[in-house]
């Protein structure tokens, strides 16, 4: 079948560095692909070259590439080649993003229902009425308690696992067919990193969306995705199903990737604390 | 498991923060630990339970608000300023950020000699032989003592804050979420950096942390705290392998696990933990830890 | 387990709760209404022309015959002047700092938004304003067309932007790289609504303490050049009464120490009102 989303041989500079270096890989409908690597590895400029948001205020340039998008109507686009003013009209809509910080990604001087409500009125001409009534449909989706309550409150009173939910209800509130969310666990606490997991774990079974995902954490790819993406220093390294890289890991690197991860669990048994067993890697 | 009298023992140690309105937030509520010569006492829970706070708390960064801290036979809780000094040599802390604790505009072997001038360990070449032991004992050339922050890797800048806690020779070192921020890859060098240390050193860790798995690799005992009281505290393989109080298993069970095969279905939870601000006059209720095992101790639940 | 949780609400509603409990900024606004009120309904209470010639010169207050505040040197009666004069004064510090907004703020949020070479542009033109003397350059400004109330307010507005531009670069410059930024963006949110809708909201408090503190110094300016006699000639002023009485003031302390006062009070009252406004805006200071 033909991917919804297709990334191909993407490459992204800074002036003179290079940080996404020739990137290819396919996103399918209703899978999660994850992405993960070491800080620094070029997963978010990856992330915003999709959403064309990398060149915006900086001296990001995407240097060759293209990045295909099935729209939904079913014609196929490169999304680097789209103007400014058409790319406007899929962020937030065909595509959307949600990003680490959850306290940050919120405008702090409006109340959260306000904020999503902004971005139905603005892709689907929603009246005020009406976006407000669909705020409560996602706050509910999302499962947020008491979603009258919450939708007049502001980010800083809210938990940061709530307002995470409200950038996922933002994110979803105009079906997106692309969710891709940026270390979208990686500030929040493993109580709510749990429900925040089964919760887009749920929503991609209801909405059918596909979701990438981007993370460093290999515990967060084991839990939620079914192809996995490693990259380090701008490059893909090995890409295959969950089960393949996590059980047989081809490249040097993501054996030393996956001896470095602490395991819960591991230490069954054994009476004195014990230090992890490295695998040597030289780039 | 550690003979004779514990290195640091906390009593009923509360600290309280003063909010406005006469409210209060009941940041660390009548904890009593011990931590044990050559031992790794590791305290989790979620964050705002009152780790930091506990360990602000304990080497005096807080004042407390009552409850004490005896520290080899001493209780420091009521040391005057020049006493506490001498003290605080013997408790060391890293931090998160390890780039924010280092200032950028000096030569981070500076920033590790500087306890050694201000507890007058030693000066001048004398000094500078020490900073260079330090650094080749926690993995970094001895050159790199002229280099500045900015030209570290968050590893290696790790590693001179472990050097700079290392300095003044300490018995207790207290890494609050040190190696949180760090790569994975990264971590793991320096859980195994820190445990050997340990051994050569005879250190004690007090061990923050909210990443369980890292916390079962490295701990000998385990403290979970929950809003400001600790409810379960117990050897590391009862913890984790027999856990009685239901917020450990909440904790445990939320845990990612690092295999694919091994995906769970969870329940849906949207439950969040209470707020720790109380208003005047009113104030948590103390729980009370019963013995289940021998050093395992759980709080009653209502 | 009941916990007291503090009451939060609206970041403007958190500002105002600090505020009020400032004293010293509730006493400025307090002040502050006072003269206003007396500028705007003063004259129903005090109905005295403030032109009219009403008794002999230089009659200092107490005296027989004389009014509350005594006479100037044209035998005017100071305490009408005092009642109306404020009213000059006030309407050329809120139009000129209506400008000063204006522009300030516009050619800020388009320096710091899109930085580059719009950014270098703006803010060179910014400089030549800036180190130009304000008070010489609002003079040429006064000369060269006719002293007007609102060529005045104007050359005050023209010669006082320059620092608002600046903080407001300043501040988007800030806001323009923080995560709320990069979600609007992608939402899908346009330029114009990025800059006034998601960023201005959040650069507003830092502005708003500075517009105070402008009001403050735009009277001071306008009274300035009231006394050197570039005010409207026919809009009595506070500093114009000070500017024609500084001759005779020896004799009569009381023609320059009354609009004196009132030009004192009303910019104390303004800088104590920012000062509130500073802290009440100061999030580290939440919750005390
Ligand atoms: N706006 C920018 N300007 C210059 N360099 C950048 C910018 N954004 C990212 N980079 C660089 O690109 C590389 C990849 O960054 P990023 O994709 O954010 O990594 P991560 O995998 O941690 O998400 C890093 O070396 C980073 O310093
Ligand atoms: N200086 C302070 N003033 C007021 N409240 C504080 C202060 N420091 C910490 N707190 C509060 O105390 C609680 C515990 O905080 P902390 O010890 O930082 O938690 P943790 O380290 O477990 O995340 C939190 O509710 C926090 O908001
Ligand atoms: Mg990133
Ligand atoms: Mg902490």
């Amino acid at each position: 079948m033909e991917p919804l989303l297709s990334v191909r041989d993407l490459t992204v500079t800074f002036g003179s560095f290079t940080a996404v270096d020739g990137v290819s890989f396919d996103l399918h409908e209703g899978q999660t692909l994850a992405v993960v690597g070491e800080s620094g590895s070029g997963k978010s400029v990856t992330a915003l070259s999709i959403m064309r948001l990398v060149e915006l205020g900086t001296r990001g340039k995407i240097e060759n590439g293209e990045i295909l998008f099935r729209q939904p109507g079913g014609e196929v686009i490169d999304l680097v080649q789209q103007r400014e003013d058409d790319m406007r009209k899929i962020r937030g809509n065909a595509i959307s993003m949600i990003f680490q910080e959850p306290l940050t990604s919120l405008n702090p001087v409006y109340p959260v229902g306000d904020q999503v409500a902004e971005a139905v009125m603005l892709h689907q001409g929603l009246e005020k009425a009406e976006a407000a009534e669909r705020v409560l449909e996602m706050f509910r989706l999302v499962r947020i308690p008491e979603p009258e309550k919450r939708m007049v409150q502001y980010p800083h009173e809210m938990s940061g696992g709530m307002r995470q939910r409200v950038m996922i209800a933002m994110a979803l509130s105009c079906d997106p067919k692309v969710l891709i969310a940026d270390e979208p666990t990686t500030a929040l606490d493993v109580t709510i990193q749990a429900q925040i997991l089964g919760l887009m774990r749920d929503l991609r079974e209801q909405t059918g969306a596909a979701v990438l995902i981007i993370t460093h954490d290999m515990g967060v790819v084991a839990e939620v995705a079914d192809d996995v993406v490693v990259m380090n220093r701008a490059k893909v390294v090995e890409h295959g199903p969950a089960v393949d890289i996590f059980e047989n890991p081809a490249e040097p690197y993501t054996q030393a990737l996956l001896a470095s991860v602490p395991r819960l669990g591991s230490m069954q048994g054994r009476s004195e604390p014990a230090p992890f067993e490295l695998v040597e890697y030289d780039s | 498991m550690s003979a004779g009298t514990p290195l640091v023992e906390v009593r009923d140690l509360c600290k309280h923060f003063p909010v406005g309105a006469g409210a209060t937030v009941h940041a660390v509520e009548n904890v009593s630990l011990q931590v044990g010569r050559g031992e790794t006492l590791a305290v989790v829970g979620e964050s705002g339970c009152g780790k930091s706070t506990l360990a602000h708390t304990m080497i005096r960064l807080h004042e407390p608000t009552s409850g004490q801290v005896v520290l080899d036979g001493v209780d420091i809780s009521g040391l005057g300023n020049r006493a506490l000094r001498e003290h605080r040599a013997k408790m060391q802390i890293i931090f998160q950020d390890p780039f924010a604790s280092l200032d950028p505009r000096r030569p981070v072997g500076r920033a590790v000699a500087e306890p050694l001038l201000i507890h007058k360990i030693a000066k001048g070449p004398d000094a500078d032989e020490q900073v260079a032991d330090l650094f080749t004992r926690v993995g970094l050339e001895p050159d790199m003592m002229r280099q500045f922050p900015h030209q570290f890797s968050g590893g290696q800048r790790q590693r001179v804050c472990i050097a700079r806690a290392l300095a003044t020779r300490p018995e207790l070192v207290i890494a609050d979420e040190a190696v949180s921020a760090l790569d994975v890859s990264i971590q793991a060098q320096v859980i195994n950096l820190m445990m050997e240390l340990q051994s050569e050193l005879g250190l004690s860790y007090l061990f923050i942390s909210h990443d369980l798995a890292v916390v079962e690799r490295m701990s000998h005992r385990v403290a979970v705290m929950y809003l400001g009281q600790i409810v379960e505290i117990g050897p590391r393989s009862a913890i984790f392998e027999n856990p009685q109080h239901s917020y450990t298993q909440r904790l445990l069970d939320a845990v990612p696990i690092a295999d694919p095969r091994a995906r769970r279905d969870r329940p849906l939870l949207t439950d969040e933990i209470p707020s720790p601000v109380w208003a005047a006059g009113t104030s948590p209720e103390r729980v009370e830890l019963r013995e289940v095992a021998p050093g395992h101790l759980v709080a009653a639940e209502g | 387990m009941a916990a007291a949780q503090p009451e939060l609400g609206s970041p403007g509603r958190q500002a105002l709760r600090m505020f009020l409990r400032n004293r010293a900024a509730v006493f400025g606004l307090v002040l502050l209404s006072g003269i206003v009120l007396m500028t705007l309904f003063g004259s129903f209470f005090y109905d005295q022309d403030p032109t009219r010639i009403i008794a002999r010169p230089l009659q200092g207050p107490g005296e027989d015959g004389a009014p509350a505040f005594g006479t100037d040197y044209l035998g005017r009666d100071v305490l009408a002047g005092v009642v109306n004069g404020g009213s000059t004064s006030l309407t050329v510090a809120l139009v000129a700092v209506f400008l000063v907004v204006v522009i300030g703020v516009t050619i800020g949020a388009l320096a710091g938004y899109y930085g580059g070479w719009i950014d270098t542009l703006l803010m060179r033109f910014t400089e030549v304003f800036q180190v130009l003397p304000a008070l010489l350059f609002a003079m040429v400004i006064v000369a060269l067309f006719e002293p007007s109330t609102r060529t005045v307010a104007i050359a005050i507005g023209l010669a006082s932007w320059p620092g608002t531009a600046r903080l407001t670069r300043a501040e988007f410059l800030r806001l323009k790289n923080l995560e709320f930024v990069k979600a609007a963006r992608a939402v899908g949110a346009s330029d114009f609504r990025i800059i006034w809708r998601v960023i201005f909201p959040n650069a507003l408090p830092p502005l708003i303490v500075s517009i105070t503190l402008i009001m403050g110094a735009a009277i001071l300016f306008e009274s300035g050049l009231a006394f050197l006699g570039l005010g409207d000639p026919n809009a009595q002023s506070w500093g114009q009464m000070i500017g024609l009485n500084r001759q005779t003031f020896l004799n009569g302390w009381w023609t320059v120490t009354f609009p004196g006062l009132a030009i004192f009070s009303t910019v104390l009252s303004f800088s104590l009102i920012g000062d509130g406004l500073q802290d009440a805006f100061n999030p580290k200071l939440r919750g005390r």
